[in-house]
This record gives structure tokens, sequence and C-alpha cells, in this order.
């Protein structure tokens, strides 16, 4: 039985060929997108789950509360380590200081490799933290301060050699020697802890210790000035969370005694949601994970819509067969069965194409997702995928049709007269509807999206970011400042040069609430990003000053702040700012300006607090400003400039415009990703409405052949035809509209700096969903209106 | 083996009621061949529906084999109906996407027939039917009469009591209708029971009695045997 089956369903979809194909193609790539995304999915939920004491893992992270604003930073300070000791609920502690751009070089070869990431972390890094050694041993790798366990990837950078006669060897950083003890496996790509090599905590505390401490602090463990380390506890099995967080907290209560100005206490997140959600609780790339489930959700139903469309569509053509089977003695059960095997056949094909089609675009979403996912057959994980999604599918498709076929009355469908429900195809139309509507929130959040990339990208930031290079400054160079800029200055591809802490400008960093002024409320304190400037720097980068004047270069500088608007605001202060005085790190000087707010972080937050200072040299950067269209004669000069000051690290620069770039790269993946999905569901259900139409051309024949010798002219059966099938694309629209303004309302709150819910957005994709349609459409319409009449009387 | 009595059926639109059987009654004997016969929307399809319990009647009694079947749901119908009744068609209900072999098969894979007493039946009754050599076709290759000798094997392959035919030589050329008629002949010979609705006095003459319809009601009762 099961064999006849296999055999009439075979030729069924052969007999078919052109809906088989449309009904295969559509969930090919309906599956083939969902499967990807859902790898992606996947992927982003199994971060750090692969640490053995994963569910028991948790990073501090710490409070700074004051009665109208909270930040949350995911570090804590050194002395956690010691709280820990006296807290039954944790079992282990490790702190991690993360130190990058870190040069290594070979002792023996004297090779040098830059731009390593170190973590230093305390001596049970390896016991708490799932990183298999591949050679030496966790218990002996972090004993001695100058021990080093390096990755594969990174071992086989720095030697050539096999990896088992690299224990032992010796590396140079910082002018120390270190002796590798181990090797560990690579660190795997989803793992929030990402570094090249690991050095015991020891040697750092030895460094703090010799380098005279933080002021009243000396060693690492008694210093609560510097939250630095991310820290994770592992607690015992069943431990309350929140007790360990609040004897933790306490104690770090006894240590500063009372903090007027701010409340600080720690909590602590679990380390397998750190990917997602950030240390203030941020949620934006959970949500973005949730929104693609719910595209994933979108597209397998767009998919599954069309597959059900077309086969009740056909069951009319069907329903004679199903008469006569039911006649000769098949009851519904076996009918239903028989349905269900010709779905199961038809979306085993489906899924071998889908497989191809994502080998064969892997690559392709790779790059435009900047991932890594890997396809292979031999993964469980891509099975349990593939799996889910081949089933989920099959069973919201086929159910309908096969009860639908199934349950014909046989006389009447013998004679022709079907239900009226299963001709005029209700069901059919309103599959349509959600169909359409569910593709035109996609493409009406693609237009949203754009557009509010091209707004981040062009908006006003406060400052000129075009033509700026910045160069890290090297020892060398420091000492020679003034040399360097003036040989710089001279230069007529520049046009000026200046000195500063800031390293990225799309992201400033450096942020304290060591700010004191008269009038200053107890009890409130505000945080205030700090950037080291020298006069050069407002003219250097265009900041607008709104009152007061900038710095001189003398000596008196070092008394003087400039403030940015958002700072004196928060601060309460009355006009006019200039000559205020403010203590800014317990130094006493006067605020000598007031900036023009300026955006120094991504544009999802607001201008915050920021104020400029030169009393303490942070001199990191040089940032110069070129002359238009003159980069490259700028660049060659710096270069010849640095060559007389040579560091450690080679020359290099970064123009502003690639920080922000990057920084926005994230935001511009995902819209492209959205375009493209937008564009996968309109195709797909445009090859449904294919389907269809050609399905009602072929139905319709007759009626448009005695239409066409009652006179009818192409035009009227064109419209005829298509009418219909755009009123559904209307309907789609109207529901399609209101759906699509309230997410977007919602996730353009996500940007302090947004674009308006215009409602052209609307009318330009309810336009574009009309005349994709009408063209999907309109090919079979013409196609039947200028057939001829006779042909299709005849047939009759 | 059949015997209906005051049989009625009515069909309703929306503002209308047409009786189709109109208080019908007759007898059909154990190896009877009765044909029915009358104009277009006589009732004769309505009947044979009825009679072959593809349909429900609307008021009064159908014996089958002495059980009473007028109240019998779907399910029972379905059941009685597979292992007692064959059916035969004007348009031959072929299954395109099956072969002759496996048109002639399928009635015995729906009552559950073993494989090697089907293959051993479907071949005996191709055989019979004189179409052995076009088992392999599928029905679009054959000619009218051979996709309704198709239909006949089909109809014959689970041994049922009582065959039903619906215009049997309806589409076919006089020389193809004969021989269909042969063959029905043929079996009402080896003890099978006909009844056939026909427009075709020719027809209608290889039958033991005719009977005539209209508006619903028997008008007429001809023995010719």
């Amino acid at each position: 039985m099961f064999k006849l089956y296999l055999k009439s369903a075979f030729r069924n979809l052969w007999n078919r060929k052109f809906y088989s194909f449309l009904n295969i193609l559509g969930l090919a790539v309906g599956l083939a997108t969902s499967i990807m995304l859902l790898m992606w999915v996947q992927n982003e939920w199994s971060f750090d789950k692969f640490h053995e004491q994963a569910e028991n893992i948790y990073r501090i992270n710490s409070h700074f509360k004051t009665e109208t604003e909270e930040n949350v930073w995911g570090t804590a300070p050194g002395p956690v380590k010691v709280y820990a000791r006296d807290i039954p609920e944790i079992k282990k502690l490790v702190r991690i200081n993360f130190a990058s751009g870190v040069t290594i070089s070979d002792k023996a070869s004297e090779r040098k490799f830059y731009n390593n990431k170190v973590a230093m972390a305390d001596e049970n890094f390896f016991d708490v933290f799932s990183f298999p050694f591949l050679y030496g041993n966790k218990e002996e790798a972090m004993a001695d301060p100058y021990s080093v366990v390096l990755t594969r990837k990174t071992a086989e950078k720095i030697f050539k050699s096999d990896l088992e006669e690299i224990v032992g060897k010796q590396l140079i950083s910082n002018g120390e020697t270190f002796n590798i003890k181990g090797i560990i496996q690579d660190i795997p790509k989803n793992s929030t802890l990402q570094f090249d090599a690991v050095i015991p905590m020891s040697y750092y505390a030895a460094m703090f210790k010799a380098g005279g401490g933080n002021g009243q602090w000396k060693t690492i463990d008694t210093d609560v000035g510097n939250y630095t380390f991310s820290s994770f506890v592992e607690l015992s099995n069943n431990a309350s969370v929140s007790n360990a967080a609040n004897k933790m907290s306490s104690k770090l209560k006894n240590a500063i005694g009372d903090n007027g100005d701010f409340n600080i206490f720690f909590s602590l997140q679990p380390l397998k949601d750190i990917h997602l959600i950030s240390a203030d609780g941020n949620s934006s790339s959970a949500t973005q994970v949730n929104i693609i489930m719910l595209v994933v959700i979108m597209l397998l139903a767009i998919a599954s819509i069309n597959y059900i469309n077309i086969s009740t569509a056909q069951a009319i053509k069907r329903a004679k067969e199903v008469s006569v089977r039911k006649i000769i003695g098949a009851n519904k059960h076996q009918l239903f069965l028989q349905f269900l095997l010709e779905t199961t056949l038809l979306f085993a094909f489906a899924i071998i194409l889908a497989m191809a089609l994502i080998y064969l675009l892997m690559p392709v979403y790779n790059f435009i997702a900047d991932n890594e996912l890997a396809f292979s057959i031999f993964d469980s994980s891509v099975w349990k995928i593939t799996g889910i999604s081949f089933f989920a599918t099959l069973i919201a498709s086929s159910i309908y049709p096969a009860l639908l076929l199934s349950s014909f009355k046989p006389i009447e469908s013998l004679r022709g007269r079907i239900k009226s429900g299963v001709k005029s195809g209700t069901l059919r139309k309103g599959l349509v509807v959600l169909q359409f509507s569910m593709a035109i929130i996609l493409l009406i959040a693609t237009l949203f999206m754009s557009q509010q990339m091209e707004y981040m990208k062009n908006r006003d930031l406060g400052y000129s970011k075009e033509n700026v290079v910045m160069v890290p400054l090297n020892s060398e160079a420091r000492k020679h400042l003034d040399a360097l800029k003036n040989t710089l200055n001279n230069n007529d591809a520049i046009e000026n040069t200046a000195v500063t802490s800031v390293t990225d400008f799309s992201d400033i960093d450096g942020s304290t609430g060591d700010l004191d002024w008269p009038g200053k409320p107890k009890n409130s304190s505000i945080i205030i990003t700090q950037v080291y400037a020298e006069k050069d720097f407002i003219p250097t980068m265009k900041i607008e000053l709104l009152e007061g004047h900038n710095f001189f270069g003398t000596p008196a500088d070092s008394s003087s702040f400039i403030l940015n608007e958002t700072a004196v605001r928060q601060m309460g202060l009355q006009k006019p700012y200039v000559g205020q005085e403010i203590s800014f790190h317990s130094k006493k000087g006067k605020i000598i300006g007031v900036a023009k707010d300026f955006n120094f972080k991504h544009l999802r937050e607001k201008v915050s607090p920021l104020i400029l200072f030169s009393f303490w040299n942070i001199k990191n950067q040089l940032i110069v400003r070129t002359k238009a269209g003159q980069e490259d004669k700028a660049i060659a000069a710096l270069a010849s400039a640095f060559e007389k000051y040579p560091g450690e690290e080679p020359f290099s620069y970064s123009f502003i415009d690639d920080q922000f770039d990057t920084r926005y790269k994230a935001d511009e993946q995902s819209e492209t990703l959205f375009e493209v999905f937008a564009g996968i569901a309109i195709f797909i259900s445009c090859l449904g409405l294919f389907g269809l139409s050609t399905y009602t051309a072929q139905t319709r024949k007759k009626e448009i052949g005695v239409r066409k010798v009652l006179g009818a002219n192409v035009a009227t059966i064109v419209s005829l035809l298509s009418k219909d099938f755009l009123k559904l694309v209307l309907i789609a629209i109207i529901i399609a509209s209101p759906v699509a303004w309230w997410c977007m309302k919602e996730w353009l709150q996500g940007f302090a700096y947004r674009i308006n819910l215009d409602w052209t957005f609307f009318l330009i994709a309810g336009f574009i969903a009309i005349l994709i349609a009408l063209f999907t459409v309109s090919f079979q319409a013409i196609k039947a209106a200028i057939s001829n009449p006779a042909k299709s009387l005849r047939t009759e | 083996m059949i015997k209906i009595t005051n049989l009625e059926k009515y069909y309703k639109t929306e503002e209308v009621q047409t009786i189709a059987l109109n208080k019908l009654s007759f007898e059909v004997k154990e190896g009877e061949f009765a044909a029915i016969m009358g104009p277009s929307g006589c009732g004769k399809s309505t009947l044979l529906n009825i009679l072959g319990l593809l349909d429900d009647p609307d008021g009064g009694s159908y014996l089958f084999n002495g059980i009473e079947v007028a109240g019998f749901n779907e399910r029972k119908r379905a059941q009685l109906r597979k292992h007692n009744i064959g059916f035969v068609f004007q348009s031959f209900n072929l299954i395109d996407e099956l072969s002759v072999y496996e048109n002639v098969e399928l009635p015995l894979i729906y009552t559950g027939v073993k494989p090697a007493e089907r293959k051993e039946r479907v071949h005996a009754v191709l055989e019979k039917m004189q179409i052995m050599h076009r088992r392999k076709h599928f029905p679009q290759q054959l000619s009218g009469g051979q996709q309704q000798r198709v239909a006949v094997a089909r109809a014959v392959v689970n041994n049922p009591k009582i065959i039903l035919a619906d215009e049997p030589t309806g589409n076919l050329d006089s020389s193809n209708g004969n021989e269909v008629m042969d063959l029905l002949t043929e079996l009402n010979e080896a003890g099978t029971t006909i009844i056939m609705v026909t427009h075709s006095e020719h027809d209608a003459k290889f039958s033991h009695r005719i009977i005539r319809m209209l508006d619903g009601q028997k008008v007429t009762e001809n023995v010719l045997v």
C-alpha cells in the first residue's frame, strides 16, 4: 500500500510540474533562509554555555546609584577576591584584567608580534572556566608570576615549530621574560571571554605594588578605587544568588565607609546572559535575537501558506480522483495518509534543495552578517535545526489540505459540486492577506531601518569627523611633541594637530563621579566623561563654544575646565557659567568655557555630561586634520615624521570616519540582513500569488473565452483577473501598516537620536507591494487574455 | 437483493425544493440484470447513488440483502460498499496517475487483501477482460473502449455481489459499446447482479427488465426475459 502511495505521489508531483516547482522553490528558499537564521540564533544562544560550570558562574556587576541615575559596570574592584573567602555561597572567585594591544616577542628569535590581547587572571582561572589544555596542565600553569599560557592559534603564530616543543620556551613582553607553561585549545567563537594569552594575576599584583599602588591603597586586594577587574564567581549548587551579592556589597560598604554621593553595591549576572544582556540591563541584543526568531516564523509561515494555497486550489482538480478512490473503497484515514505522504515527498525535495542552497549561500551569508557559521552535515545541531524547521513547516502545511481533500463527499465532488468555501477560496484569500501582511511589515521595517542608518551616518555630530586621522603616540613621540607638531603643522596637506586622551571618537570612554561644585546637593552626583585636551583640541575637532573661551596653552590651563551643555544643565548651574568654581579629582579650578553638545557615543545614547581638562597628561593620541583631498600626502608626512620617534609598535593610523563605520557595522549588517529577508519574504509570497493567479486564469478559461467572443478586450480581461488579487494586497496593507507602525515605534525607541515615523514610508511600502503583486498577477492575466477564445471554448 | 420502498430524495437550494425521488419502490433480485431508463433529470442518477450507498435517502426504506441501510452513516455505508458493490461510470473515472494494473489493484488494497493474492486476482481479471497486455499503460494511453474495460475490471476485482453501471457506453462508439455490454452480460451470467442506468434502448435490451422513470417516479416496468 505504502509503495503505491509513494508511486502515485511521485506521479502526481510530476504531472503537476509547474505547481510542484513553485511549491518546492518557495519552500526551499523559505527553509534555507530560516535554517541559516536559526543557526545564527542558536549560535547567539549558545554563548558561554560550553563551560562545565556555566550554570553556576556569575559575573559581578558594580552599581553606582544616585537619586536620579544609576550606572552599572560589568567590572569590580580587586578586593572582591578577599571578600569572597568568607562567603559560603561562593565556591571560587576569579578576577581577570584584560590588556589589549600587547606586543609579545619570541625570546630566541626576537621576532615581534603586535596587538595581542592578554588576560591577567587569578590562579584558579582554569578551574572556573573550561578551556582545555593541549599541552601542559592547569595545576602548574599559573603557579609562578612569570608564566604564560597561549592559545593554540597564538602559539602557532609565534612559533613555526611543533606545538609540543613550544612548552618550556620563553617570551618577552613589557621587558619581562615569561615561561610558556601550557597551550590551550583555541577559544570557541561563542565565548564572551576572548584572549590570546593568559598570565597569572600575581604578576599584575606585583607590578601594581612596585608602582606604588593607587593612592592610599598599596595592593590590588585593598584597592577599592579601581573597578578594572572582570570578576566571576562560581556559586555552590542551589546557593542563593541575591544572598551572595548582598554579602559582597556589605563587605564593600565596610571597606569604603559612607560614600555620600553614591550608593555602590554589587549584583550577580548569570554568565550565560552576558553576551546578550549588558551589565546595565540593556537587552537590545537579546531583542534582536527575538526579532530574528519572529522573522524565521514569518518566513516559514509564508512558505507554508504557499503550499496550503496552491494545494487547496488544486484540490478542485483532484476532487474526481478523491471521489473515485472513495467509491472503490478508500476510507478517510487512508486518503489522509496518502495526501500526507505526498506532502512529505514534496517537502523532502524542498529540503534537499534547501540544503544545497544553504551550502552555496553560507559564504555569502557569512560575508553579509560578518559571521563564521559553518554548515556541516556532521554537526548534530544542524540536523536538529533542520529537523525542527522541516517538521514544523510540514505539519503546518499538510494537515489542512489533507483533511480537506480526504473529506470530499464522493458523489458531489464527482459531479463537480464542491463546498463553496473551497471553490471561492475564502481561506486562501485570508491566507494571501496574512502572507502579504507579513511581507509588507518586513518591507516597512526595512525602509525605516535604512532611513535610520542614513540619518545616523549623516547626522551633524557637533564636530567635523571628516578628514581626521588619529595616530597612537609612543613614549618617544610623547617626549618630542612640540617638535613633532611643528613639523606637521608646517606641511601643506595638514590643517591642524592636537593631542588628546581620546582613542575612539565614536565611543569616548572613561568617566568619573569625582566632581564637586558649590551648591552640589547632598547624596547626588553626576557621572561625567573626562577628556584630556590641549588648546588645539577644540579648533582641530571644530567643536563649537557657546560661552567663554578655549584653553590658552599656558600654565593657567591646569586650573581651567570646559564643560558641555549637558554637564552644566545636570549640575544645575546658573548662567553665566564662565568663572564658576568647580573641583575635579580634587583639583580646584574655574569653568572657562561651555561647549555645544557633541555626540561621543553611539547615537542610541543621549549626550551625557563631558569635561575637557588639561592638568593631567593623558596623551594617548595625536589627532591630525588634513586638507580635503590631501589625505595621502598628509599620511606620508605623518609616517616620515614618526620615523624619528620609533616605538615598540610600528607606525599606524586610523580615520575617525572609519571608527564610526566600525561602530555602526552591526546596525548596518542587521539592516542588510533585513533587506535580504524582506526580499525573500516578498519573493516567496509572489511565488504563491503567481501559482494562484495561474490557477485562476486556468479555471476561468471558459469564462474568458465567452467574454472575448462577446467583445471584451485584453485590458478589461487583465483588470478582471488582477483586481481580485490587488484587493487582497490592499487589505494586507491596511492590516500591516498599524502593526508595522507599532513595531517601528518600539524599535526607534532604542535610539536617542532618531527619524520620525513618517507616513510616506507606509505609502511607499504599499506602493511597492501593489506594484510587485500587479506584475506577478498580470503575467498570467495577460497570457489568458491574449489566448485564442476558440481554443479555450473547444476544450470545455 | 435490493428492495426499496417509498424512497424519497429532495434537493434544496435557498428558495426552491426539487423532488428527485418521489416515493419510489421496486425490487431487484439476486442475479438479475435491470436497466433503468428515463429522460434527463428524472432522478436516475440520484437513484443509482442511493443504491450504491454513495448518498442518503431523505425518506423511505432501503433493504440491502435484507438489512435496512437507509439510516447508515458514511462510515458504515463505506464498509458495506467496498465489499459488495462495484461501480462503472460513463466517463470511466480511472485514476490518471495509476497504471492499468494499479487501477485494478486499488480496491483490493483498500480492502486489505494480501499482496500475493492481489497479484493473482488482478492478473485473472485482466486476462478475462483481455487487457493483460496493456497492464503497464496509463489511462490516457488507452482508447475509450479499453478504458471502460479497465473500469469494469476494477469494478469486479473485489467480486462484488452487485454492479451499478451509470451509462457505461455513453462515451463509446457502437462497437466498443457492444463489447462492454457483452462483458456485463457475461458477468451477469456468472451470477453478478447488475443495475444499469442508460439512455440507450439498444443497451437496455441486454437486460432482463427495464424500469422506466419520470419525475422521480416509476412509470412502467417491462420484463424482457
